[in-house]
């Protein structure tokens, strides 16, 4: 749009022709570029296949330490999103509510982490059922299908992940990831490119 | 053309209402973002956010990144209201009852 405009009064059919453009403009862009989605995504599949590995194919007594990958993991995620949040041009309210709806993933992760003898050590569908609704919410904030697909996925993984015993339950994870986190991840990051 | 007297100058105005438009749709922007997107030039705009800023309808944020300095704008709860306002008068003209 030209817009060199002057300081002179648009008529009111410009007026209202201005106001649609520019919240259009504003509204339809989309701001995340997939970090996270791809990052979590292969945190989430390396750590779920290393404690299998560990778990199956060694005798090492903790393969569950393959999870405080995911310390480093966070602060890698947190250093980066606050970066690019000092960063951007913009901030639009879905970037904020984005922010906050994963901030309750992750209180409900160490909750459910802190509690774990209490429902018989199944950490992995409850936090795959985590994932799947911040994800699916993401999805329709964002407005981009593949990532509400990303969502039911996660889901899916979730009631397969029930019923299955707890070893396969790591590759259930590393599958519904895969199909939750990282396809759409890459929708996503190819969407913000040819934006 | 019919003048509209009861519409609040300060946003009857192409640019300051293409900024109003753009800051009430997100939550903050800097001046790099809404020069992008409204095709103003940098001395324009800045006269223009600096009349929408000493009404108070914006709230003007400078700091630095680096050596870089960064002008960050968000719209007022006084500016919400004018900008709903303005919409409502203009409603009213283009079907008056």
């Amino acid at each position: 749009m030209n817009m060199e405009m002057q300081d002179i009064p648009p008529s009111h059919e410009d007026s209202l022709r201005l106001i649609s453009s520019m919240i259009e403009t504003a509204r339809k862009q989309i701001g995340d570029n997939g970090f996270h989605l791809l990052f979590w995504g292969w945190v989430t599949i390396v750590v779920s296949l290393l404690h299998y590995g560990l778990d199956v194919f060694t005798d090492y007594p903790h393969p569950y330490f393959a999870w405080f990958l995911m310390v480093p993991g966070s602060v890698v995620s947190f250093v980066y999103g606050y970066r690019r949040g000092k960063r951007s041009k913009v901030t639009t309210y879905t970037d904020r509510i984005m922010v906050w709806v994963w901030v309750t993933v992750i209180v409900s992760v160490v909750i459910t982490i802190a509690f774990l003898s209490y429902i018989n050590f199944q950490a992995v569908p409850i936090i795959l059922l985590f994932a799947g609704n911040a994800t699916f919410i993401s999805g329709w904030l964002l407005r981009f299908r593949p990532v509400v697909i990303g969502g039911i996925m996660l889901w899916i993984g979730t009631i397969v992940a029930f019923l299955v015993p707890p070893a396969e339950q790591l590759l259930v994870e590393a599958i519904a990831v895969a199909f939750g986190y990282l396809i759409p991840g890459y929708f996503l990051r190819a969407h913000y490119k040819k934006q | 053309m019919k003048q509209f007297s009861d519409l609040d100058p300060l946003l009857h105005s192409q640019l300051r209402l293409a900024v109003m438009s753009l800051l009430i749709s997100v939550q903050e922007a800097n001046f790099v973002y809404i020069k992008e997107k409204t095709g103003a030039t940098a001395g324009n705009l800045s006269v223009q956010i600096d009349k929408l800023s000493a009404a108070e309808y914006i709230d003007v944020k400078k700091h630095f990144e680096g050596k870089k300095p960064v002008t960050t704008c968000k719209i007022t709860p006084r500016g919400i209201d004018a900008f709903e306002s303005y919409v409502q008068n203009l409603q009213q003209y283009l079907n008056p009852k």
